[in-house]
């Protein structure tokens, strides 16, 4: 009994605190996760910003270079090729950024650099073979192919491959940026069509691009607000520049990558930071703390509890102890005063043996009887808790001896005759249970008396009551029916319940204690049998049933 | 008749009125200063009968800059290495020479500070060098730990320079490292390529290498191709005379934006240019020099085949355009030059007309060319080869020491054979190397110190 309430106790303190922790967890991961979010897009802003001060370079530089290429064109438009050809050397020559000028007719013939290629011109020939080849695609006013399939496997091929023109020049427009890895550097030309469908193109130097590029992005400065570090890197990933005050550590990735947008589609943006731990290991302090408060109030209100139900127990255990101990004490001196009040009833009867008695009201032997059936009822009474504490102590026993049934039903029946008959209640006997067998007599007749008391308690003036025996091999069977006010179908069960009575009229100042029933079942069961009721139309019908019990050696 | 006294009073006044006209004249020569443009051949008397080779000599002289004359004002900037490996005493040394020579910049000119080690820091934006103390305080500000971002410290200071840029400025970034560029483009001909590109906007990079752990191709490379200055530093102490002729050079910049162009006459090949980039376009040859130094020549050696003529012909052999930034007197201002051979059949009279000068030049130079082939034999592992190589230039130069009566020919010849002893010990060679290309780069620049 003690165990059983610890499990009810235990399972209130740790499942709130169960529930709680697993609130607290998630909390603590959405609220994780709204700060990682949160400073992604902070991140994703700032990667933003980056990208776009470099696009706005390239357009500043294709300004420049519109600017200049108009010029130039406008020059040819008034010369002829010979007379262009200084000033387009010139160009070529001093401006600063400028690897390679070309020029291309309409008819796609080179006008610059001229047939006659000089060693840098022939470099520049070759390293840009994969722009030419995507110009003549170019020229036949179709629109830009997808890298070709059927080009031949080289590292051009395949720096073609990864590069292209970006969506913002397709190749019908006038002008484009065309990237492309050679080597370890990225090179990029900025092609354009004049009015006279000549296409004009530079190839920028690559280390110059650079730096340009590093002059338009932040230096680091001490005072960063957040300290992070932003790298700048190409198609292979070897950076080319990184500013910001914190070192990655070698191994470390980044917390978020964007690739840039045309023309530098190839290169990335990576921002490093150092994780954020400080606001998570708060948040678990807090939500801990939380936990362990609650769990200390739960667990101090389990202990309160546990002790009032221990004090409980042990209160309802000393008040079952008294009951015994007072019934035991009852015991004895019942005994006598049954004894004695017996004897004095014989002794009665013989000394009145020749007067005629009638057995009314007022003779010495009604009030003889009269004690005697009392002390009798509480016999039986106290017979009944001590069976029931002997049951609930497990101290049970049965004490098996060679009887006949229908013997001990004759004397129970006997014992309750007197009181059956001043309710004038009727009673038929059907015994044929005469086999001797080995069984508990006491047991038996204490079960008898139960079920007859109740009968005497409830059956109506002017009932019947109809008791049959009988026995099939091992087991004897005994029914009991009257014709009182019967049981509800739904009380079926519950009168077995100890201390249980039903709550009617009927049983309104009528003694007893609701063990009856209980220990009479208990008793039948113990006794290899059961004790059931049946179900009739009319009042109750309870059935016995028992069976042999092994002989116990003396 | 004159008299006495009038004789006397009409010297007076001759001696008065030369005078004033002298002092005017030199008082123009100082208010209109140009660069001197000599243009010379070595063989000015050519054997006549068959194609030969010449050497054009196109000199440039710098002219005096008078204590009145305000120098060209300046706009550098200074890109300090703060590596951990400058950590310690070179830091220190490094924040000194900076110190040093923003010290010797004044009101007009303007300088930036920036430092690189993994990521670069602007520590002093471009600004006018009006508070010494504020350069001085972020100077000693910069602490030494991470890599070597060269390449970005390059961009970035070019970028703090071109915030002022102007052509009557001396553009220039000053870069000091230690050891390997590791972060970014980190190769000799990517930072060439930038060097090419700078100079193409009028800025020129200086590069001081400190110690023994920078990788000399590229910053000679760097400087080469914008035609700054190339300086070795073995240790940290030589920082500061380093940093003091540097700057020495930059308040003395009285030309720049350079183009010399020499037309050839016909029947004249030009072949190629010693010791620097050039643009050969059929007969015309264009050689860029970054700025001219007062009181200092630079000059560009042309090598020339002329076609075979008759004895006592005179030829035209070249016609000489140059243009460039006057920056004293904030003018462009174009020279011009020619110079013309006679033939003869007398091989004595050819010997005798030789002109000692250019030929000196000219042998300096092609002794130069020898020396950086033996460098690439010994890079090869070509040890004896290279000495070889440099024992046979030494040689040449001795033997031209004594045709031409030269004594810079006699003591280069005798460095050579210094150099070639060097090239043996192989455990000495890095700093040797180092020595020897910072030797090349002054000689085929002309680099003051």
């Amino acid at each position: 009994m003690r165990s059983k309430i610890l499990i009810p106790l235990l399972l209130i303190v740790l499942l709130p605190l169960l529930l709680l922790s697993l609130a607290a967890w998630r909390l603590v991961q959405s609220e994780r996760a709204a700060l990682a979010h949160q400073v992604q897009s902070l991140v994703a802003a700032q990667l933003q910003n980056v990208d776009d001060t470099l696009q706005n370079y390239f357009q500043r530089k294709q300004q420049q270079l519109d600017t200049a290429l108009t010029e130039l064109a406008r020059v040819l438009n008034q010369s002829t090729a010979s007379a262009i050809e200084p000033v387009l050397d010139r160009y070529n020559r001093e401006q600063p950024g400028v690897r390679q000028l070309f020029v291309l007719t309409a008819r796609n013939e080179r006008l610059y650099p001229p047939a006659q290629l000089n060693p840098q011109e022939q470099r520049f020939m070759t390293r840009s073979a994969a722009f030419w080849d995507n110009l003549s695609a170019l020229q036949q006013n179709r629109p830009a192919a997808p890298a070709p399939a059927d080009t031949p496997s080289s590292l051009l091929s395949r720096s073609a491959a990864v590069s292209k023109t970006g969506p913002a020049d397709d190749l019908m427009h006038n002008q484009g940026w065309y990237i492309w890895q050679w080597g370890t550097q990225t090179h990029l030309i900025y092609w354009r069509w004049d009015q006279q469908q000549r296409v004009w193109g530079i190839e920028l130097d690559p280390s110059y691009l650079l730096a340009e590029l590093i002059a338009v992005l932040p230096a680091t400065s001490a005072d960063a607000s957040a300290a992070a570090r932003l790298q700048l890197q190409d198609a292979n990933g070897t950076v080319l520049y990184q500013w910001g005050d914190y070192q990655p550590a070698s191994q470390q990735r980044p917390l978020l990558l964007r690739p840039l947008s045309h023309p530098l589609g190839s290169w990335s943006l990576s921002y490093f930071a150092p994780a954020l731990t400080l606001g998570r290991s708060q948040l678990w302090l807090i939500s801990l703390a939380a936990i362990t408060a609650v769990g200390l109030a739960l667990g101090l209100l389990a202990w309160f509890l546990y002790r009032e139900h221990q004090r409980e127990l042990r209160l309802a255990q000393q008040r079952v102890n008294f009951v015994n101990q007072v019934s035991h004490e009852l015991k004895t001196p019942l005994t006598n005063i049954r004894m004695y009040a017996e004897l004095l009833e014989d002794r009665l009867d013989t000394v009145l043996e020749d007067e005629p008695h009638t057995g009314d009201v007022g003779t010495p032997q009604r009030y003889l009887a009269v004690i005697v059936s009392e002390s009798q009822r509480l016999s039986r009474l106290i017979n009944n808790v001590l069976s029931f504490a002997g049951w609930q102590k497990n101290r049970l026993a049965l004490r098996p001896r060679p009887a006949v049934v229908d013997e001990v039903i004759g004397t129970a029946v006997e014992t309750f005759r007197p009181l059956l008959a001043a309710k004038q209640i009727g009673m038929t006997l059907h015994l044929q249970a005469p086999q001797q067998v080995s069984l508990d007599p006491d047991v038996l007749e204490q079960i008898l008396n139960n079920l007859l008391g109740n009968v005497e308690k409830y059956v109506a003036a002017g009932g019947q009551v109809t008791l049959a025996s009988w026995q099939r091999g091992e087991q004897s069977f005994i029914r009991l029916q009257d014709d009182g006010p019967g049981i509800p179908a739904r009380e079926r069960q519950r009168i077995f319940e100890p201390f249980y009575r039903l709550g009617s009229a009927l049983t309104e100042g009528v003694s007893g204690a609701g063990l009856g029933l209980t220990i009479s079942r208990e008793l039948a069961r113990l006794h290899g049998g059961d004790l059931a009721l049946e179900p009739t139309p009319v009042g109750a019908c309870f059935l016995l049933r028992i069976s042999a019990l092994p002989e116990i050696a003396p | 008749m004159q008299t006495t006294t009038e004789r006397c009073y009409w010297r007076v006044l001759t001696g008065v009125v030369l005078a004033l006209g002298l002092t005017g004249v030199s008082q123009a020569r100082q208010d209109n200063p140009r660069i001197g443009l000599e243009v010379a051949v070595g063989t000015p008397v050519m054997l006549a009968g068959h194609t030969q080779k010449a050497y054009l000599k196109v000199g440039l002289i710098g002219f005096e800059l008078t204590q009145d004359v305000p120098h060209t004002p300046a706009n550098v900037a200074i890109v300090l290495d703060k590596s951990g490996s400058m950590q310690g005493e070179k830091i220190a040394r490094a924040r000194d020479a900076a110190s040093l020579a923003i010290s010797k910049l004044g009101r007009d000119d303007i300088a930036a500070i920036v430092s690189y080690d993994n990521v670069v820091r602007v520590d002093m934006p471009a600004t006018r060098v009006s508070d010494k103390d504020e350069f001085r305080r972020r100077i000693n500000a910069i602490a030494a730990n991470g890599n070597t971002a060269l390449f970005a410290g390059v961009s970035k200071g070019a970028h703090e320079v071109r915030k002022f840029l102007d052509r009557n400025r001396v553009n220039r970034v000053i870069l000091l490292s230690d050891g390997l560029a590791n972060v970014g483009p980190s190769s000799p001909f990517e930072l060439g390529q930038l060097g090419a590109a700078l100079a193409r906007e009028s800025i020129s990079v200086s590069t001081i290498g400190l110690g023994l752990g920078y990788n000399e191709d590229l910053m000679t490379q760097l400087a080469g191709m914008s035609d700054g200055n190339h300086a070795f530093a073995e240790n940290a102490d030589d920082l500061a005379r380093i940093f003091t002729a540097e700057f020495g050079d930059v308040l003395s910049v009285i030309a720049q934006d350079v183009q010399i162009r020499i037309r050839c006459a016909d029947g004249v090949r030009p072949l190629r240019v010693l010791g620097r980039e050039s643009t050969i376009d059929g007969q015309d040859v264009i050689v860029n020099l970054h700025q001219i130094y007062g009181e200092q020549e630079k000059f560009v050696v042309l090598e020339i085949e002329v076609a075979a003529a008759e004895a006592n012909e005179q030829r035209d052999l070249a016609w000489v355009d140059v243009g460039y930034q006057n920056t004293i007197t904030r003018q462009a201002d174009q020279l011009r030059g020619s110079v013309s051979v006679a033939f003869s059949g007398s091989a004595t009279a050819v010997k005798e007309s030789a002109d000692d000068e250019v030929m000196t030049d000219t042998v300096s130079q092609i002794a130069n060319e020898m020396s950086k082939r033996a460098l690439e034999l010994r890079d090869e592992g070509r040890v004896e080869e290279a000495q070889q190589q440099l024992k046979e230039s030494a040689a040449y130069l001795r033997s031209n020491a004594a045709e031409y009566r030269s004594d810079k020919l006699e003591q280069l010849g005798a460095e050579f054979e210094q150099d070639a002893d060097a090239l043996e010990d192989s455990a000495d060679w890095n700093r040797t190397r180092k020595a020897l290309k910072k030797k090349q780069y002054s000689l085929e620049k002309q680099q003051r110190y």
